[in-house]
């Protein structure tokens, strides 16, 4: 099983504040430079990203045969205008547990949308030897807001989209059947996934710490490599002016196959089972 | 000059932190009232990989390096002197002799599990009479055979009664002293005739055992004598030496933790319908500390980054062993100052850090012992004789 982590960027300061007009994170003029006591000058992974890479290999279970090797683990980042920043994400993905490190260059302005296309032609290019799984990312942005990109990434590949999962694990009665337990607003509940997945993971204080292995955190910088791909190599070279133009669409239309002025009250497997439909043939009279 | 710590070194500061402020902080006062360290921290310790940090990868060691050593024994001082001292012991002193000196198979044989954590060691050179007159050992090594016959006492043995892997200083000819006269071994527990014949009840680290060693007729294999025959002092002497660096680094956790407490102590605390922070005589202990540990943390990481390049630091390591103990103890002090009489509660951690900073300027070589190294290296670098 080859599973696919988006890790982003957090700040690391203690004191910081976003920029709203241009989005950059600004730090204060008086942070001890130098050999600072408190670790300050560093940038993190999302804390919400983090949890997401510890539940996933905390769970990590057989493979899709029933094998019993542990699944291939790949983070993956999108560079900004200062690659070092996604870079110091991904080092640190590598000291806490994945095998390897993917920077994509040049999606410095990349919006939800844009990441979760980039995401879905990371995915894609996989040869069938190498197929990407399950992919993994935080319920949290690093602004603190829900994360977008994985239900647009789910959209976008076909796959079972997971949403707020506490924990995962693969069922031992199934080969390859992903279970997660999920957070919603009438209370945990178990759902599970036949087949590949985008699962956003919202912290989960119940599960043990895992902390970096030492020299794990050294090795990450020393002797890991972190590999760069570029936009071109994944197809989207020349989307710039594409993904600068917006992509909001408002429309107004009626469901096509439900009747004027129904109220869907049944439960919610079944209202979704009727709007589902609905919505893509919607989509389809675009 | 970039003053700044590379990436990685920032990133391992950040995580050993975070397994302090969840595993070792919230524990240590109970660690300090048990007198106890549980084992599931010393194994939680070893999944972090913090008993091989700095040893090379060839053992499996984190190849953290000496700074690397360095900002973990900050960190973990912050917290907690006692687990410094049971990761120092280990790793400075106890594995320190057997990295530094011994053979490539003793090596190969001994430092993968230290490095796991798997097998704590210790370092065995005082005496009863052999305390800063570290030569004038007693404990006897008779050769007989394949084997060499250890007899004696060793005292204060950090880690003493947990370490399975002992470095241990015996005398294999009273009459030659330190010159040829004491050889080092690398004594595994498991090799029997050695009792564990007291742990110490100290005034402070609590939670790090200190063993009364009594070794009696322990058979030590040929195989495990660590340098040439006679050798020893000087493998005890390199081995002092490296480890008072980090030493001084548990001394700038520990200060760091003081200077960060009075200042929280001194906003928080009103007397005269304001925080003390407004008063002078308080801002000017917070002053004081502030740039005695300021300055202790640029020695220690610039000789931590001289040591690391392979350069002999015995000088600085003798300096920062006696500088940082004596700020620690300075800080210590003007932190129960600012915290007045909630500082002398027994359970405020201003009042562990007090009990468990005196033994500092004692162990590893006194302060009055450095300062003895400290002229005599300045005499010699300056082309004088002592």
């Amino acid at each position: 099983m080859n599973i696919l982590f988006v890790v982003r960027p957090y700040p690391g300061w203690d004191k910081f504040r976003f920029n709203l007009s241009t989005g950059a994170v600004e730090v204060p003029d008086d942070t001890a430079p130098g050999l600072s006591a408190f670790g300050e000058g560093t940038w993190v992974l999302n804390p919400s990203d983090r949890a997401a890479l510890d539940a996933a290999l905390a769970g990590r279970g057989p493979g899709a045969g029933g094998d019993a090797a542990a699944p291939h683990s790949i983070a993956v980042a999108l560079a900004g205008e200062d690659p070092t920043i996604a870079e110091a994400a991904l080092r640190e993905a590598l000291a806490r547990g994945a095998d390897r490190a993917w920077l994509i260059g040049g999606a410095a302005d990349a919006d939800s949308y844009f990441t979760a296309s980039i995401l879905a032609a990371v995915v894609r290019r996989q040869p069938a030897a190498e197929a990407i799984d399950l992919v993994v990312l935080g319920a949290e942005t690093p602004a603190g807001g829900p994360d977008e990109i994985g239900p647009m990434l789910a959209e976008a590949l076909g796959w079972a989209g997971i949403t707020t999962a506490t924990t995962l694990a693969w069922a031992p009665d199934g080969a390859g059947l992903l279970r997660a337990e999920q957070r919603g607003p009438g209370g945990p509940r178990t759902v599970q996934a036949a087949g590949p997945a985008v699962v956003s993971v919202a912290a989960n204080p119940a599960l043990p710490p895992r902390y970096a292995h030492g020299g794990a955190v050294i090795a990450a910088y020393r002797q890991r490599t972190v590999e760069t791909l570029a936009l071109a190599t994944l197809g989207l070279a020349g989307a710039g002016a594409e993904r600068s133009a917006p992509r909001v669409v408002v429309r107004r239309a009626a469901l096509a196959d439900s009747p004027p002025n129904e109220r869907l009250t049944g439960p919610i497997d079944e209202s979704v089972a009727v709007l589902l439909p609905a919505l893509r043939a919607l989509r389809g009279t675009e | 000059m970039d003053y700044t710590l590379p990436p990685e070194y920032r990133l391992l500061q950040r995580t050993i932190r975070e397994f302090v402020d969840a595993e070792i902080a919230p524990i240590a006062a109970q660690i300090d009232q048990d007198d106890r360290t549980p084992q599931a921290l010393i194994q939680k310790m070893a999944a972090a990989g913090m008993f091989g940090l700095p040893f090379s990868t060839k053992y499996g060691g984190g190849g953290a390096g000496e700074i690397g050593y360095c900002i973990m024994m900050e960190e973990i001082s912050r917290a907690s002197s006692a687990i410094g001292v049971i990761l120092g012991a280990h790793i400075g002193i106890g594995g320190g002799a057997i990295y530094l000196d011994a053979s490539e198979a003793q090596k190969q044989q001994y430092m993968p599990a230290l490095c796991r954590g798997e097998k704590l060691a210790a370092f065995c050179l005082t005496e009863p009479q052999a305390g800063s007159d570290a030569a004038n050992l007693r404990t006897t090594a008779t050769r007989d055979g394949d084997y060499w016959v250890l007899n004696g006492t060793k005292l204060w043995a950090s880690n003493g009664s947990r370490a399975e892997i002992l470095s241990v200083f015996a005398a294999n000819d009273r009459g030659m002293g330190a010159r040829g006269g004491i050889t080092a071994f690398i004594v595994e527990k498991a090799f029997g005739g050695i009792t564990v014949a007291r742990l110490e009840e100290k005034m402070g680290l609590h939670g790090s055992d200190t063993a009364l060693l009594i070794f009696d007729h322990c058979r030590v294999p040929r195989a495990n004598v660590i340098g040439p025959v006679g050798a020893g002092f000087l493998t005890a002497m390199k081995t002092l030496d490296g480890g008072r660096l980090s030493l001084g680094a548990a001394g700038l956790g520990g200060a760091q933790a003081g200077l960060e407490t009075m200042v929280r102590w001194s906003q928080a605390a009103i007397e005269n319908g304001q925080p003390i922070a407004h008063r002078q005589a308080i801002q000017w202990m917070i002053a004081d500390t502030a740039m005695e540990v300021a300055a202790l943390r640029h020695m220690v990481y610039s000789a931590a980054w001289l040591f690391d390049q392979g350069k002999k630091v015995s000088r600085e390591a003798a300096m920062i062993k006696a500088y940082a103990t004596e700020v620690g103890a300075r800080t210590v002090d003007r932190a129960i100052q600012v915290h007045g009489r909630a500082g002398l509660r027994h359970g405020a951690p201003v009042e562990r850090h007090f009990r468990d900073e005196r033994i500092a300027r004692i162990f590893e070589g006194t302060n009055e012992v450095q300062r003895l190294i400290i002229a005599q290296e300045t005499f010699r670098q300056m082309g004088y004789r002592a």
